[in-house]
Parts: structure tokens; sequence; C-alpha cells
């Protein structure tokens, strides 16, 4: 077993997301600095007027406790990218084992540069400790230390670790015991006599001598996940940081119950206004954080804000089982090379702008090609037919008749074939390409272009180019 | 000093080398055209994949596609996928399906002017690409220099169509062809190439509607024609 614990040592600020410097408070007594308060001098458990006195621009905000757990909730599934193994260790940190996924990720450094990474984009701060026993991992984080030799760290890690109340930490500092090797050498005995039962056990969980379980995060049945904005937002970009935290928990929890989505919704609450509807789609089922945010990117970008947002929720719509890394969807061919850039490109430029051809079995040639999201998997069987053009014209373009034959610019057309007759479509009402009666033939022109004209009522018409 | 000479043959080995009156030799892959005419024409034998191949071309239906037919059916399922940005014109599937080009793996971007570059640029950068046939009829040297970057780091078969007219603008393209149509074959001349230019376009049998000799014959007029007087 390789617990990691992560130890959010700003949450309570950093999940108010206010602009720096900003802290959080309770009783009017500093819990949490944000980085550039913590720069000026302003410490947890200073009072409040003692802070403003260092940095009279700083933002103070009471604490939200009810906030920090549904922050640490969906970090727990962020983590599910991580490892199925996560716990909740209230009220700022989690553990994961992960002795199992080492190999997964390449290594214990790019594990831990991954999850560097992922805090770093929410805009989260960390600090990790690393060591065979979940609470020794708890207490390592004090020293933000990932070490192999977690026993010689965890010697040296001062006795406030241990967050025993005032009156015994003070008994401790008149017994001249400052580091946790000074108590790991006392008998146990000694320990619990004077300093309660709870210490002597509590320090053997921390070595590995007495079992230790953690009752495992249960990932929720449905992902809904919404998220307080700290103020207003009339700016699409300051939304897509928002909704980073959730579309990363969204892509852990995916990852933890083994299942992909193809859709899913973001929403936007607004003041006044009913909430906007952000469809995000993909085009095959995924679980990738960075497809996940790419998508929501060029959505955001696309949409203009009907009125300030204050609030973000987001929906995974009818999520499916996506197992492994590498699924064939779409026969041999592998889809998911392509798949995230149609994403990107139908994001910019519209559902319908990017799609395949089916063949459908209509006479009228305006209707014998089919749009399809995506290319069927098997090609039909090729059938013989007369000669048709690989360009269609959407409009026939109307020729002019000179002498009894076509002409086009301004020279007669060649005309080499037998006329053939199509006729189609008396039961379609659609004027455009209803009921049809037509002669068509291949011609060439001086400049050998090869055409496909018709001949009906009105006249001749150029349908299309053997290109 | 002795080894001079061998030094020099070395040096006359190297891809990025060429002397006037040979063609270049690069190590990139190619796709036979299909014409043994014009695989002799091309540096290395073939249509390059990756790097831009500029097509220069009059009008629609001169042949423009049915030049490529025989490169792109030898892409199968493993090259890749086949990408058609900003046609001219609406697809006939029925056409494409009859010539055996794969619409299994066939994608249409529609795009226009700078979309259609940014289409073409993400596209590449996918590399799952096999092919891509993108027209570009007002593309700046800028975007197209940006499509050749893009595409000289893939093995795709990058096919740019634009008008005739810009034959006279520099382009980036390492490959430009002009097509015109005749009535005995396709005409292909080479404006660049990584070599000698072409002494004079070559005509080219490509894949027809009908055969070719039916252009020369003069057919009877299948159309009602105005009867022209009788000279006895």
């Amino acid at each position: 077993m390789q617990w990691l614990a992560i130890h959010f040592f700003r949450l309570p600020v950093e999940v108010l997301a206010l602009p720096a410097p900003a802290v959080a408070i309770a009783q009017q007594r500093i819990v949490a600095a944000d980085a550039a308060a913590a720069a000026a001098g302003v410490r947890p458990g200073q009072r409040l007027a003692d802070a403003l006195a260092l940095l009279p621009g700083l933002r103070p905000h009471e604490r939200q406790s009810e906030r920090e757990l549904a922050a640490l909730e969906s970090l727990a599934c962020w983590a599910g990218n991580f490892t199925p193994t996560v716990s909740l260790a209230p009220p700022d940190t989690l553990l994961l084992e992960i002795g199992g996924c080492l190999q997964l990720f390449g290594g214990l450094d790019a594990l831990l540069g991954r999850i560097r990474d992922g805090a770093a984009a929410q805009g989260l701060s960390l600090r990790l400790g690393l060591a065979p026993t979940p609470l020794a991992a708890r207490w390592l984080t004090h020293a933000d230390s990932t070490t192999e030799h977690w026993q010689a760290a965890l010697a040296t890690l001062p006795v406030e670790v241990l967050g025993l109340n005032d009156a015994a930490e003070r008994r401790l500092h008149a017994l001249g015991l400052r580091t946790l090797a000074q108590l790991f050498a006392l008998p146990g005995a000694t320990v619990g006599h004077r300093f309660g039962k709870a210490l002597p056990l509590q320090l053997a969980r921390a070595r590995g001598e007495l079992p230790d379980p953690q009752p495992p995060f249960a990932f929720p049945e449905r992902f809904v996940q919404r998220l307080e904005l700290p103020a207003k937002v009339e700016v699409a970009d300051h939304l897509l940081f928002a909704a980073r935290r959730l579309l990363m928990a969204l892509a852990g929890w995916l990852q933890a119950r083994q299942l992909g989505i193809t859709t899913c919704t973001l929403v936007l609450d607004h003041e006044d206004i009913p909430a906007t509807h952000l469809p995000l789609g993909f085009a095959s089922p995924t679980r990738d954080a960075e497809r996940l945010i790419r998508v929501a990117r060029e959505q955001l970008e696309r949409h203009r804000l009907a009125a300030p947002v204050t609030e973000l929720h987001l929906h995974a719509d009818a999520p499916q089982t996506l197992a492994g890394s590498s699924v064939a969807l779409f026969g041999q061919q592998d889809a998911g090379n392509i798949a995230p850039v149609i994403e990107r490109l139908r994001a910019r430029l519209g559902d319908a702008a990017v799609h395949g051809l089916a063949v459908h079995d209509d006479h009228r040639p305006e209707c014998a090609t089919r749009a399809v999201p995506w290319p069927e998997p098997k090609d039909a069987p090729d059938t013989a037919t007369p000669p048709r053009p690989l360009w269609l014209q959407a409009k026939p373009q109307a020729l002019h008749e000179v002498a009894g034959r076509p002409t086009y610019a301004g020279a007669a057309l060649n005309l080499l074939t037998r006329a053939e007759r199509l006729e189609s479509g008396w039961w379609d009402q659609d004027e455009a390409t209803g009921d049809l009666r037509r002669d068509y033939f291949v011609a060439t022109t001086a400049q050998g272009a090869w055409l496909w004209i018709y001949r009906d009522a009105q006249g001749w018409w150029l349908h299309g180019q053997f290109a | 000093m002795s080894a001079s000479p061998a030094a020099l043959d070395d040096l006359l080995q190297r891809a990025d080398l060429w002397r006037g009156g040979a063609c270049a030799h690069h190590a990139e892959a190619t796709l036979g055209s299909g014409f043994a005419a014009l695989d002799a024409v091309l540096p290395d034998g073939g249509w390059p994949c990756g790097g831009l191949t500029e097509i220069l071309s009059g009008g629609l239906g001169i042949g423009e596609l049915s030049l490529f037919l025989p490169a792109l059916r030898q892409l199968d399922a493993e090259a890749g996928w086949i990408v058609i940005v900003a046609p001219p014109a609406q697809l006939h599937a029925p056409a494409w399906q009859a010539l055996s080009l794969p619409l299994s793996r066939l994608l249409v971007v529609e795009a226009e002017g700078a979309d259609a570059a940014w289409a073409c640029e993400q596209l590449l950068g996918s590399g799952a690409l096999a092919a891509l046939l993108v027209w570009l009829p007002t593309a700046d040297a800028r975007a197209l220099r940006r499509l050749q970057l893009a595409s000289s780091s893939t093995r795709c078969l990058s096919l740019v169509f634009r008008p005739e007219r810009v034959a006279s603008q520099p382009s980036p393209a390492p490959l430009r062809l002009a097509l015109r149509g005749s009535d005995t074959g396709l005409q292909l001349d080479i404006l660049k190439r990584r070599g000698p230019p072409l002494a004079r376009p070559i005509s080219l049998a490509i894949e027809r509607p009908l055969p070719w000799s039916r252009l020369v014959r003069r057919v009877r007029p299948a159309a009602p024609v105005a009867r022209e007087p009788h000279v006895a």
C-alpha cells in the first residue's frame, strides 16, 4: 500500500475564488490566506485586524464550510482520474491509494506531476505526503514530503502535526518534546498515561503497527455538480476557469466508473432570466479532460452571455460504458485520433459543417446523397449505374439554347450520350425536388470539361461536373 | 586528403542537396500516380505524402479529381481518413461510390475562407489523415505556408485546389501543377517541382465517364437539332 495524502491547505479561501489578496475568516480570525496574502505575512490564526494592518487591501470573506466539503467531494471525483481508491479526510485532505496505479502513469514522479498540474489548472494549492500508512501520509503533508524514506521524514516532523489541544502541546513542550522522533522514543504506556490513550494508538497507526482502515469515497451514481460563482461573471473566459473545475471532476468521475460520454450539458444560471443550457457534444465517447475542456472553451467562446452568470451546473447525459483507453469504435479503424479534431471543427463551424456521406436509394440526383453525422462503417456494394458526376450543383444552372443545342459560356456543348430519362418523385410534395421528368446527357465543352446536363419542360440545365 | 572524394559522394547523397538537371530525392513516402508517364516526371516517382501539392485548374469537370483516383484508391483503411474541405460543389455520393472511393472513410468539412485553412491545419495536426483535398481559391501566401508546415510533418497526401489565375503568385507548395482539359486527354504541366522545369505538358488519359475515343469521333447530335436545308 502506498498512500498519497493531498492537503489543499488553502481550500477555505481558494474555494471562494476571490480576487487576490483574500482570506477566509471565522470568528474574526484568519482560517486561510491565499498566496498573495501569505506573502505579505498573513498567517492562519491571526486576528483579522492584525492582518488588515499588514495588508490594507485584503478581502476577507466568511468561511463557508459546506462549500469546502462540496469542493472536497468534487476533488475526490477528480482524483478518480488517478486511482479508484480515494478517501476523504475532511476538511481539506484527500487520501489516494496509489500503489496499484504507479505503473499505469509511468512512475511516481509522473503521477505526482500530473496531480500538481491538475490542481494548478484548478487554481488550488496543495501539499503532498507519501507513506505506507494513511495517517503518516497525512502528517507528512506538513512537510510536503514524498520521499522514499518516509520514516526518517516522519521522525523529523514537529509535534504540532498531531493536532492536539493547546494544553497538551504546552505539556509536550514543557517536557522538551518537539519532534515525533522524541515521542516515538518514549514507551507507549507513558505517553498514554500523560497525554490520553488516543495518542499512542495514533502513533502506532502512523507507523503501521495497528491497522487503520479508511472508508472509501463512493463515487456518486449520477454526475450532477454545481459551482457557485464568487461574483456575477460577465466574461466567458472567467466562466471557463470555473467550468474547468467541474469538467476535471467529471473526467475523474467517468474514469473511476469506467464510463464515457458523448454529450454533457453545462448550465449557466442567471439572476433574472431563465438558465442557459450549453450542450457539449463529442464525436466519440470520451472521458478525456482535455477534450471536455477544449469543447467547452469553443462553446463558451462562441456563446454570447445573455446576462451575468451566478452559478454553473454540469450534468453528464447518458454515460455509457467505456473500458480501456483505446477502443476501436468504427470497425478496425481507430477513430480516436480524428474525433477530437472533428469536435473542434464542429464547435467552431457548427455541427452540420462536418459530415460523412451515404448513398440514399432514390433516382432523383438531388436526393441520392445523404449527409450523415459519421460515415457508415460498411460501404454499400457497388451497383452498375450510368455515369454520374462527382460534383452536383446545389441549384441547377440554366443553359442557353442556341439553334436547338445547349451552350455553355457562349460555346455549343458536344453531347456524348443518348438521353437518360429520369422520371420520379411524383409522391413528393416538395416543389424543388418533387415530381420531376428530365432527360440527362453527358456533354463536353470546348475547354475539355465534362458536364452532366439535362433538359426538361423549361429548357436546358447544368446539373453536375465529372471532376 | 584521400578521403575527400568519398566526402563529396556523401555530400551528393544528402536529401537536401540536388543538382540542377536531376530531380531531388526525398526519402519521404510517395503514392504512385497510376500513370507511368507522370510518375517519371514527379520527383520521387509519385505524389508526395507530406507537403502540399497545389493544383491550378481552369474549371470544374476537366478531371481534376479523376487524376488522383488511382492514388486515392490505394489508400486503405489503415492509412486513415480522406477529408474534403470546402468543396466547390455538392458531392454526389453515388458517383464517389461507383468510382470505388470509400465513403466509410470520407469526411466532408464545409467551411469558407480563413475557416477552411484553419480546419485543414487542425486536421493535418491530428495525424489521422491519409488524404486531404481542399479548395482554397482566396488563401494568401501566409495561410499556404502554414499549411505547408503542417502538412510536411505528416504522411498525408495534401492536395490544394486553386484557380488558374493564381499561377503567377508565389506559392510555398513544393509541387505545383496546372491542369487543362482537351479532346485527347488531360493536359498536365508542372509549374514547380524539386527539379528542372518540364519541357512541355504531358497528356494523360485519365478515367472519364465515357471512352476518350467518343470525343474524337463526332457523334450524332443527341438533341433535336434545327434541320439544315439539304443542298443537292
